[in-house]
């Protein structure tokens, strides 16, 4: 019942907030989305006393195809339902500084991703999880359409083609295991497990996958949408799309793909991670000669979720459950990076390194706040990224130590980008713009003193959110390792 | 089934949804009951006919509700133009119905005839002319090419019945005269013209745009959905046995349908050939179904019917009052629609995103259909070209979209009444309904 509490609640929110007043939409919303958090909150120490089997729900929907509405949870779900829940409040809250159009029906949308995004995490039958999936993109649609900056039209065409035409080669994918292997049933999250793929198929169904994951992460070189995309979107919106959006990703590949196609995962796993890691020192490269701030956040995210990637297929333990530590992180860190340039961009009306300046003196708390979230990005000891990144780089080690060699620079590299921009935008002479810059309002505060809070939360605190996922890890794992050592044979078609 | 008024102009439309209604009653009637055949087992009702009539009647029904719209200013031939619909509507149910190539033939001129003059109705406009005389010359040429079809079929196996020909071809298996064979693919192309299938679509995207546009509603709903029926009917009852023969014709008419219906489509500005194009890629999608799905599963082919020709009829019944009010049948006229009617603009968006086969709409299933059949058929290059082009449709449904969310609007009201929109808004719900209960018709069954 949890499970459907979870998905239903910001669905009922959203209903209310377009039939509710027009003034304080946003502080409702964030009231609101409380709840949600509230009721994952409770869903976790249920977890933790009783383990997963009270979140099961089952109804038969459809019979041809034969589609279940079934809902389970697991640990890595439980965690990035957590992550979602913790962050759609302050994502509604930092709308009420700026006069938006129409702000209930942004509210309305947030909510609908809220929702579409707690399903694709909860849903436990393959076509379920993929309506789930689609339905993540169309209020980002909308959200990017109206409420996006210049070249708004162009852009946003770009990002929902790619998204599209990622979806639609696993939806391929999807239809050819109905259509062969699901013998009139469901496929849900037991029988994928039984299916055995031969392993010709494998390699096809796994690049099927990989490129809706690979254009919604993104991985290089599926990237381009990204920088413009964020760059325009209103920053809430690109707040949803990269500190939760991306996470979908990262959680249908060990959640979906990996059971269904073990063979070719472990085959391949060396590339997409060393495609990873490649991208991982791209990012890194373009963000430091970035001019515009957002655009130089969109590369290091990049960066970041890149480096989840190979950490995800260094196929072990510590690899995977540290990239969700650090995709848990990111989250956090993220929204509260993109926080604070909507704070910079309702000032002074730019997010351009070289027309900033010199807040520091006049503003010295958002400055603060703005630095702890800016070392926390760089992975510095003690904030909440530090100790995941160092596990995710210890579990590509042990699978491959080259690409791990090349990945260590990852944190040279985020230093100096982070510091670069830091000094750029906040340090040095006042100018015309910054000049009359205020320091943090009421709600700002609450807006951010929380994310200040939460990075060094979780900076001490990892063994809990690591051991969320351990079970289903260990599971993967083992039916991984079991099968791809008793079927030898080429894999190339 | 034949109604024709004179005068008593207020309960003329009251009058058509009851004789509507009435039929579509007698239609499920016979629902529990076996097959059974009438006129010289010329007509056939069992469940098959009776699902696809019953789409043809609902649809037939939605079309003569917005007609109370649409023909508010021209009273004088408000039942002239009715009457013609009725009779469009006789002839696509005996076009389904039909248990003898003659009766199909008689249904497709009825459906032919009654659209060739309702495409030339709106007298005063250039266009809806040179539509009416477009469409009557190609189609009268289309409806000579199937009828000869049916004679060469007739002198290679002596009869024109489908069980009897079914029965013939099965018996004599090796048989192989010239006439049978150019008599199946003259048949064939009289079908794919009226079906708007590449190579034979030429003559849609003028027709849809110069008509009338309640007419082209009409033209890509019942008119289409008759079609696809009639030829699946007549493909899997009749020429079973020379499916070799048909089947790689198919899928290159099916690829050539859909690649030319969707990139065609990215290009136009005008919304009604916009909507044609995108027509002759769901025929394409809707061929594939023909040519990949059993016999005994074609509700699935119902439901990829039902879901298109609700979607497309609520585009049009938007479109119909925002052309009125803005005189313009560009995609231009949605502009800022979203702010001037949200209630139309939200209609349209979910029509267009079903159209589009964004999950979980109704078109998403009915692809989901149609493809799968085709992937257990190991028709996967088909598959992957279709993929493509839904990719392609996406762009251009959302270029609407743009137009709806994205644009400044102009100040030019758009008159709507308010039971106009309820009955849209009710339309939606039946989409979302059928959206959410894919397998509906199966389950009746």
């Amino acid at each position: 019942m949890i499970s459907i509490l979870l998905l239903i609640l910001p669905l009922l929110f959203s209903l209310i907030i377009l039939a509710g007043p027009k003034q304080h939409t946003a502080r409702l919303s964030a009231g609101l989305s409380v709840v949600s958090l509230l009721v994952s909150v409770y869903a976790y120490c249920e977890f933790m006393q009783h383990g997963v089997t009270q979140f099961n729900f089952d109804y038969e929907w459809i019979k041809n195809p034969s589609i279940h509405v079934k809902f389970t949870m697991d640990g890595i779900a439980l965690l990035l339902i957590i992550l979602t829940n913790l962050c759609i409040p302050f994502v509604h809250l930092s709308a009420s500084a700026r006069k938006l159009d129409h702000p209930r029906i942004f509210h309305f949308l947030i909510f609908l991703m809220q929702s579409a995004l707690i399903g694709v995490f909860i849903s436990n039958d393959l076509l379920l999880y993929y309506v789930f999936w689609e339905l993540t993109i169309i209020p980002a649609y909308f959200l990017l359409l109206y409420w996006g900056g210049q070249n708004r039209r162009r852009i946003t065409l770009k990002f929902f083609l790619y998204t599209v035409f990622g979806s639609l080669l696993m939806m391929v994918a999807i239809f050819y295991l109905y259509a062969n292997y699901s013998q009139g049933g469901a496929l849900d999250s037991i029988s994928i497990y039984n299916i055995k793929v031969e392993p010709k198929a494998q390699t096809w169904l796994f690049i099927g996958f990989m490129m809706a994951f690979g254009v919604k992460l993104p991985l290089i070189p599926l990237h381009t949408w990204q920088a413009n995309t964020y760059h325009m979107a209103p920053n809430q919106g690109t707040m949803i799309l990269s500190g939760l959006l991306a996470k979908m990703a990262l959680f249908s590949i060990v959640r979906w793909m990996m059971p269904i196609v073990p063979i070719a995962v472990v085959k391949l796993a060396p590339y997409v991670a060393g495609i990873a890691v490649i991208g991982v020192i791209y990012a890194g490269i373009v963000a430091i000669m970035q001019k515009d701030m957002k655009r130089m956040f969109a590369y290091v995210s990049l960066a970041h979720i890149s480096l989840m990637v190979a950490g995800i297929f260094s196929l072990n333990q510590s690899g995977i459950q540290g990239a969700f530590v650090q995709a848990f992180s990111h989250g956090i860190n993220t929204i509260a990076l993109f926080i604070c340039a909507d704070i910079i961009q309702n000032r002074t009306g730019t997010t351009e390194l070289s027309r900033l300046g010199g807040i520091r003196k006049i503003a010295p708390k958002f400055t603060t706040v703005f630095f702890v979230v800016m070392l926390a990005t760089a992975a510095i000891p003690f904030s909440n990224s530090f100790i995941s990144e160092l596990v995710v780089l210890y579990g590509i080690f042990h699978a491959t130590p080259t690409i791990a060699f090349v990945a260590v620079f990852s944190l040279v590299l985020g230093a100096v980008f982070m510091l670069r921009m830091f000094r750029q935008a906040v340090l040095g002479p006042e100018n015309s713009n910054t000049s009359g810059f205020r320091d943090l309002s009421i709600s700002e505060k609450i807006t951010t003193y929380p994310f200040v809070i939460l990075i060094f939360v979780f900076g001490l605190v990892y063994q809990p959110v690591f051991n969320v996922s351990t079970d289903s890890v260990n599971n993967l794992l083992t039916y991984i390792n079991t099968w791809s050592m008793y079927t030898p044979g080429s894999i190339l078609p | 089934m034949l109604i024709e008024l004179m005068g008593l102009r207020k309960i003329l439309i009251p009058f058509t949804i009851l004789g509507l209604m009435a039929i579509l009653y007698m239609n499920f009637m016979h629902w529990n009951e076996p097959a059974e055949s009438y006129y010289n087992s010329m007509y056939l009702v069992n469940r098959t006919t009776t699902v696809f009539n019953g789409i043809l009647l609902v649809f037939a029904l939605i079309i003569v509700f917005l007609s109370a719209n649409f023909y508010k200013d021209e009273q004088n031939h408000w039942s002239d133009y009715l009457a013609i619909y009725m009779f469009a509507v006789c002839g696509a149910m005996l076009m389904v119905g039909a248990h003898h190539l003659l009766m199909t033939f008689i249904g497709i001129e009825i459906l032919s005839v009654s659209l060739y003059v309702l495409a030339g109705s709106n007298r005063k406009k250039l266009e809806s002319n040179e539509a009416g005389m477009k469409y009557f010359l190609m189609g009268a040429f289309a409806s000579g090419i199937l009828l000869f079809g049916m004679v060469l079929l007739y002198g290679a196996t002596g009869t024109l019945h489908y069980e009897k020909l079914s029965t013939f071809l099965y018996s004599h298996t090796t048989l192989n005269i010239g006439f049978l064979y150019s008599g199946l693919i003259l048949i064939l192309i009289g079908f794919l013209f009226k079906v708007s299938a590449a190579p034979f679509h030429f003559w849609s995207p003028d027709v849809y745009q110069g008509s009338p546009s309640l007419v082209t509603a009409f033209m890509a709903t019942v008119a289409k959905i008759a079609a696809i029926a009639s030829l699946y009917l007549v493909l899997n009852q009749v020429f079973v046995p020379l499916h070799h023969l048909y089947d790689v014709v198919l899928i290159i008419v099916s690829i050539a349908t859909i690649c030319i219906g969707n990139i065609l489509a990215i290009i136009q500005s005008n919304f009604k050939r916009m909507m044609a194009y995108s027509g002759i890629s769901h025929a394409g999608f809707m061929l594939v179904g023909i040519l990949a799905v059993d016999f005994n599963h074609w509700d699935l082919i119902a439901y990829y019917a039902a879901g298109y020709g609700i979607a497309n009829l609520i585009g049009f019944g938007v479109a119909i009052v925002v052309f009125k009010s803005m005189q313009n049948e560009n995609i231009s006229a949605f502009n800022g629609l979203f702010f001037k009617r949200p209630i139309l603009a939200v209609t349209l968006t979910i029509a267009l995103l079903s159209m589009a086969s964004i999950p979980p709409m109704a078109g998403f299933w009915g692809k989901y259909y149609v493809l799968s059949a085709a992937l257990s058929k190991d028709l996967l290059l088909l598959v992957l070209i279709a993929i493509v082009n839904t990719v392609l449709s996406v762009y251009f449904y959302f270029k609407v979209f743009v137009a709806i969310y994205a644009r400044r609007a102009d100040n030019t009201p758009i008159d709507v009444s308010g039971w106009y929109k309820g009955f849209l808004i009710l339309l939606t719900l039946v989409l979302i309904a059928i959206s959410l209960m894919p397998d509906m018709i199966a389950r009746c069954l």
